[in-house]
């Protein structure tokens, strides 16, 4: 009995452990892109070592022909695009989540009545995943 | 000087690329996975409640409760969870697990008739479609090898899935097992994966 429940505490163990790998895995792999990420922000420094910086002057006379006026005009156009639709895309997440709060307990009291013993996902009332299952 | 606004602009993009991917792409995904996987409940539900298959039979609840488990915890399913399952299944208490759920499947499917046995295996493929369609899509780099490949053969993967000719699909069981365990009440996410 005693060596079962040795065995038992054993596995728990290595379930932890495991599972602590997995996530140590995860964060390395969201790391290294930050990492990679700080070295592009240091090259772009290391350029300009040793240099006078002549780089706002620079920048001024390469704005001033028309091609880079465009690609300026197109690249902060992207962004906006961008922006807005990831900001319409959120808008669109809460109403969906309003729906299904508003919704949900008409389909659960249907699906009782035909099946009492109905089991359930246990997500919040909302979809969302619940508090406790987040990691 | 144009290495200097390249290098910002690669940064920026870089940056704004990998938080699309790894934090909105993978909300949608998983949110998506929810969505078909709830569309698949009810359609399991709507055969049940049409007579197809007894809403006490043991096929009808385990299958249930494994998507249960799989909507619930659809946030955790990478594959770096898959691989830990897998590596798990070696010690004690995860084979106790694997072989609980295979012998209850097991026993459910040779006691139900022809039709309810197929419905339920149909059940089951289209549910390890959805989530191993899920675990492609939240991974960088199975995003970029198979993406490309899934995009123009996804007829003919799907057709094989369904007949359960793919060796993969019967990998997925190790992933019900546990599914169906994060399936009941009051259960924590790493005591069940």
């Amino acid at each position: 009995m005693e060596n079962k429940e040795e065995a038992e505490e054993k596995t728990k163990q290595l379930d932890i452990i495991v599972g602590g790998c997995v996530k140590a895995f995860r964060t390395l792999i969201n790391a290294s892109v930050y990492v990679l990420l700080f070295y592009f922000i240091y090259l772009s420094i290391n350029s300009l070592a040793g240099k006078e910086t002549d780089a706002n002057i620079a920048l001024l006379a390469d704005l001033s022909t028309g091609c880079s006026k465009l690609l300026l005009a197109l690249t902060i156009l992207s962004v906006l695009l961008a922006t807005f639709g990831i900001l319409y895309g959120r808008k669109q997440e809460r109403l969906k989540k309003d729906v299904i709060r508003d919704l949900s307990e008409y389909r659960t009291k249907y699906e009782q009545i035909l099946d009492p013993e109905r089991t359930s996902s246990n997500l919040a009332n909302n979809g969302d995943t619940r508090p406790e299952d987040k990691p | 000087m144009t290495n200097l606004v390249l290098i910002i602009l690669l940064f920026l993009v870089s940056a704004a690329l990998w938080w699309l991917f790894s934090i909105e792409y993978r909300k949608y995904r998983t949110a998506l996975l929810r969505q078909r996987l709830f569309a698949l409940r009810d359609r399991f539900f709507q055969e049940a409640a049409s007579g197809k298959i007894d809403f006490d039979s043991e096929g009808y609840k385990i299958t249930r409760k494994t998507i249960n488990g799989m909507i619930r915890f659809a946030h955790e399913i990478d594959i770096w969870r898959l691989i830990g399952i897998i590596a798990l299944m070696k010690t004690s208490r995860s084979a106790k697990q694997l072989a609980k759920y295979n012998n209850s499947r097991e026993h459910a499917l040779s006691e139900a008739p022809d039709e309810q046995k197929k419905l339920v295996i149909k059940t089951e493929v289209e549910m390890h479609f959805y989530v191993l369609a899920h675990i492609i899509h939240t991974n960088i780099f199975l995003f970029l090898l198979l993406t490309p490949f899934i995009f123009f053969f996804k007829r003919r993967i799907k057709r094989k899935w369904n007949k359960d000719s793919l060796s993969l699909e019967k990998r997925m069981h190790y992933l019900d097992a546990a599914a169906l365990e994060a399936g009941g009440d009051g259960v924590q996410f790493q005591h069940a994966f």
